[in-house]
C-alpha cells in the first residue's frame, strides 16, 4: 500500500484524539455557518443589483453548479478521507508541492482572518452605538474634515478614528479562542446556536421589510431582470467570482472541517447541501436588504462595509417604528454571522499547525491569536490618512481595501486553481470519485471529473488573467486610494507597490518555511 | 417668446438654489405613468439616473427637460426601482418607482432561484436525515 493510501485509509478510530463532529447535523451547521458571512448578508444581493438584478442569477446559478458544488464536494471529501488539514492533505496527495499549496492557502486566508476580525471588531462597535446615539440625525465628526454627515457614517468614522476600536477587537479575538478552545466540540455547541439564531434574525427583519410600504416593490426590483446584462463579460465574471469567495472555497478550511468527519460521511450530500444553505441564505437576505432600500428610496452599492456600516442603517433610522430594535438585530445579525465564520478561519489554521507540529491545542491557538491579533490591531489603527473621506479614511481601512483585492481577487482563485490541478491531473480524478462513491448516497460519475480537470481550471484562470489585464489597464489597485492628490499625506504612497510585495512575501515565503519545517510526524 | 413676466421670474429664480418643492406620494410615481414634480423655480434642468452604483453599461440617464415658469416638471419614469434624480447646484433626491402591477419576469426569477435554492436545501436535508 503507498503512502498516500495508507493515509487514506485512515480508520475513523485513528482520528479520534483528533475530535469528531457529534452529529451530521453539527457538521452542516458548522459548514453552513462558515460560509455564511457578512458577504452573505449585504453583499449578494447589492452585487445581483449591480449586475442586473434577475439577470445575474442565472449565471450565478450556472456558477454555482458548475464551479460551486463541485469544489465544494472536492474540498470536503480530500479533507474526509485524509483526516487531516488542508497542507497535510494536500502534501499527502502530491508530496512537498502539494504542502506549499496548503500552506500557502492557510497563510492567505490568515490575512482575510486578520482584517475580518478588525471589521467584526467594528461591527461590536457599531452594535454598542446602536443601542442609543447611532440614530440621531446627523455628527460631527472630529477627526475628519466634512462637519457633519448621516450619523451611521460619522459614527463608523469616528470609531475608526479612536483607539476603541482596538477594544472591540480585542474583544472578537478572545471569543474567537474561545469558541475554538476545545475543537469541534465547543465550535459545534456554539453554530448549533448561532446558526437557526441567524435564520432567525433574518427572518424578522424579511418580515418587517415585507411589511413596509413599498417593501414589496423592492423584491421586485432585485429581480426583475435586464437581459441586457447577460451579453456582458464582467456580469459572468461577477457570478463565477460571487460564487467562489460565498461559498468559502479556496480558504483550506472546508478540509479541515471535513477532517473531523467520521469515515462514513456523505461528503456530497454534505456539499451540496451546505453550498445551497448559503446560498439560500443570500437569496432570502436580498427580501429583507431590497425591501428597506426600496421603501426609503436608499440606492445600493456592492460593497460589504458600505452596505453594512451606511447605507441599511440609513434605511433602518427611517423606520416608523423601532428603530433602535432593528438596528440591534441587524448588527447582532452580522456579528453572529461573523463569527461562525471567523471561528472556522481560525480553525483551519490551528488544524494544520496541530496536524504538523503535534502541539497542544492550546498552543496553536495562542499562536495563531498572537499572529493573527497584531494583523488584525494594523488594520484597526486608527492613524488618519484622508480627513476628506475621498477613499478610505484610515490607514487600516486602506490596507483592508487594498489586502483583500489581493487575497480575495487573486488568492482564493489561485488556490481553487491549484487544487483543482494537484487533485484532477496529480492525485487522479477516478480514485478519487470511487473513494467519495463508496460512502455518498449520490454517485458521482465521468462528468465530475470533467468539470474538476478541464472546465475549473479553465474558468479560474480566464477569471485570474482578466483580473491581471484589468489592472495592468488601470493601474495598480490602490494607487488612486493612496493618490497624494486625494490623502492629506503623501508619506503613504507606497502601499500601492508595498501591499502586494508584503502580501506575495508573506504567503510564499511563509509556506516554504512551513513546508520545509520538519514536523512531528515526519520526525517520527 | 418670453413674457416680461416669465423673464422676471426666470431673473429672480436663478438668484436662488434650486430645491425640489414637491414630489408626489411614493405611492403615486409607477413606471410609465406621469408625475409632475414642483420645484421653487423655472428653468431647471433635471435628470433622472436608472440603476445608480450599477455595472456602468447597466446605469442609464433620462434627460427629464426644464421646469417650466411655474416651478412644474412633467416626468415620466420609464423604468422601476430606486431613481436618483439631480439638478443643478448639486440638487439630488432618490424616488422609488413603482412597477406597475407585478412584473412577470422578475417573479419568475424569484420563483426559480427560490425553488432550485430553497428546494435543494430542503431536498438534501431531509436525504440526510433518512440516511442511518
Amino acid at each position: 500500500m503507498s503512502t498516500t493510501e495508507e493515509h487514506l485509509a485512515q480508520t475513523s478510530s485513528d482520528r479520534e484524539p483528533r475530535g469528531q463532529w457529534k452529529s451530521r447535523l453539527g457538521f452542516v451547521l458548522a459548514a453552513s455557518g462558515s460560509a455564511i458571512g457578512l458577504g452573505n448578508i449585504v453583499f449578494f444581493s447589492s452585487n445581483a443589483y449591480k449586475f442586473g438584478g434577475g439577470a445575474f442569477y442565472l449565471p450565478y446559478l450556472v456558477a454555482l453548479l458548475v464551479v460551486g458544488i463541485p469544489i465544494m464536494i472536492l474540498e470536503f471529501s480530500i479533507g474526509h478521507r485524509s483526516g487531516k488539514a488542508f497542507p497535510q492533505t494536500l502534501g499527502s496527495m502530491a508530496g512537498k508541492a502539494g504542502e506549499f499549496v496548503g500552506w500557502w492557502a492557510l497563510l492567505n486566508a490568515f490575512i482575510i482572518t486578520m482584517y475580518y476580525i478588525t471589521i467584526l471588531g467594528w461591527v461590536l462597535g457599531m452594535l454598542i452605538e446602536s443601542l442609543g446615539p447611532l440614530w440621531e440625525e446627523s455628527l460631527a465628526t472630529p477627526a475628519y474634515e466634512p462637519e457633519n454627515l448621516p450619523n451611521p457614517i460619522a459614527t463608523f468614522f469616528n470609531l475608526l478614528a479612536s483607539p476603541i476600536a482596538i477594544l472591540f477587537v480585542t474583544l472578537v479575538w478572545i471569543a474567537n479562542i474561545a469558541i475554538c478552545s476545545r475543537g469541534t466540540k465547543s465550535i459545534e455547541a456554539v453554530v448549533k446556536i448561532f446558526v437557526p439564531a441567524m435564520w432567525a434574525m433574518m427572518i424578522v427583519l424579511i418580515i418587517r421589510g415585507l411589511t413596509l410600504p413599498g417593501g414589496t416593490d423592492g423584491i421586485y426590483y432585485l429581480f426583475t431582470p435586464d437581459f441586457s446584462a447577460m451579453g456582458e463579460a464582467a456580469v459572468w465574471r461577477g457570478a463565477f467570482n460571487q460564487i467562489f469567495f460565498s461559498l468559502s472555497l479556496g480558504f483550506g478550511l472546508l478540509t479541515a472541517y471535513a477532517s473531523y468527519l467520521p469515515k462514513k460521511a456523505d461528503t456530497v450530500n454534505f456539499a451540496a447541501q451546505t453550498s445551497l444553505m448559503n446560498c439560500s441564505f443570500e437569496y432570502i437576505a436580498g427580501f429583507a436588504i431590497f425591501s428597506m432600500l426600496f421603501a426609503f428610496s436608499v440606492v445600493p452599492k456592492a460593497s460589504t462595509l458600505a452596505m453594512s456600516f451606511f447605507i441599511l442603517p440609513q434605511g433602518i433610522a427611517q423606520l416608523p417604528t423601532g428603530v433602535m430594535l432593528f438596528g440591534v438585530l441587524f448588527f447582532l445579525l452580522l456579528l453572529v454571522a461573523g463569527l461562525s465564520s471567523s471561528v472556522s478561519l481560525i480553525e483551519g489554521i490551528a488544524s494544520a499547525a496541530i496536524d504538523k507540529f503535534r502541539v497542544r491545542r492550546g498552543v496553536a491557538l495562542a499562536c495563531v491569536f498572537v499572529a493573527g491579533f497584531a494583523g488584525s490591531i494594523a488594520f484597526a489603527l486608527p492613524t488618519v490618512i484622508d480627513k476628506g473621506l475621498n477613499q478610505n479614511g484610515t490607514l487600516g481601512l486602506t490596507l483592508i481595501d487594498m489586502f483583500d483585492h489581493k487575497s480575495m481577487g487573486y488568492g482564493l482563485l489561485l488556490v481553487g486553481l491549484a487544487e483543482t490541478l494537484i487533485i484532477g491531473w496529480g492525485f487522479g480524478m477516478t480514485r478519487l470519485t470511487e473513494q467519495i462513491n463508496e460512502s455518498s448516497s449520490v454517485k458521482l460519475g465521468t462528468g465530475f471529473a470533467f468539470l474538476i480537470r478541464f472546465v475549473i481550471p479553465i474558468v479560474l484562470a480566464a477569471l485570474l488573467i482578466f483580473a491581471v489585464l484589468d489592472e495592468f489597464q488601470k493601474g495598480p489597485y490602490g494607487s488612486a486610494a493612496v493618490d497624494p492628490e486625494n490623502i492629506s499625506a503623501d508619506s503613504w504612497s507606497w502601499l500601492a507597490y508595498g501591499v502586494p510585495l508584503i502580501w506575495i512575501l508573506f504567503t510564499t515565503l511563509g509556506a516554504a518555511i512551513l513546508t520545509g519545517m520538519r514536523g512531528k510526524e515526519e520526525t517520527a | 417668446m418670453i413674457t416680461i413676466q416669465t423673464f422676471l421670474l426666470l431673473m429672480v429664480g436663478t438668484g436662488a438654489p434650486a430645491t425640489l418643492e414637491k414630489l408626489p406620494d411614493s405611492s403615486e410615481i409607477i413606471e410609465g405613468q406621469e408625475v409632475l414634480l414642483k420645484f421653487n423655480r423655472p428653468g431647471i434642468e433635471v435628470k433622472a439616473k436608472y440603476r445608480e452604483n450599477a455595472y456602468e453599461k447597466l446605469q442609464h440617464t433620462q434627460e427629464i427637460g426644464k421646469t417650466a415658469a411655474n416651478g412644474i416638471l412633467r416626468w415620466t419614469p420609464y423604468q422601476a426601482g430606486v431613481v436618483a434624480l439631480s439638478w443643478e447646484d448639486g440638487g439630488k433626491k432618490n424616488v422609488s418607482v413603482l412597477h406597475d402591477g407585478a412584473p412577470l419576469s422578475g417573479t419568475a426569477v424569484m420563483l426559480v432561484a427560490g425553488i432550485i435554492l430553497l428546494g435543494g436545501t430542503v431536498r438534501y436535508f431531509m436525504q440526510m436525515l433518512k440516511q442511518p
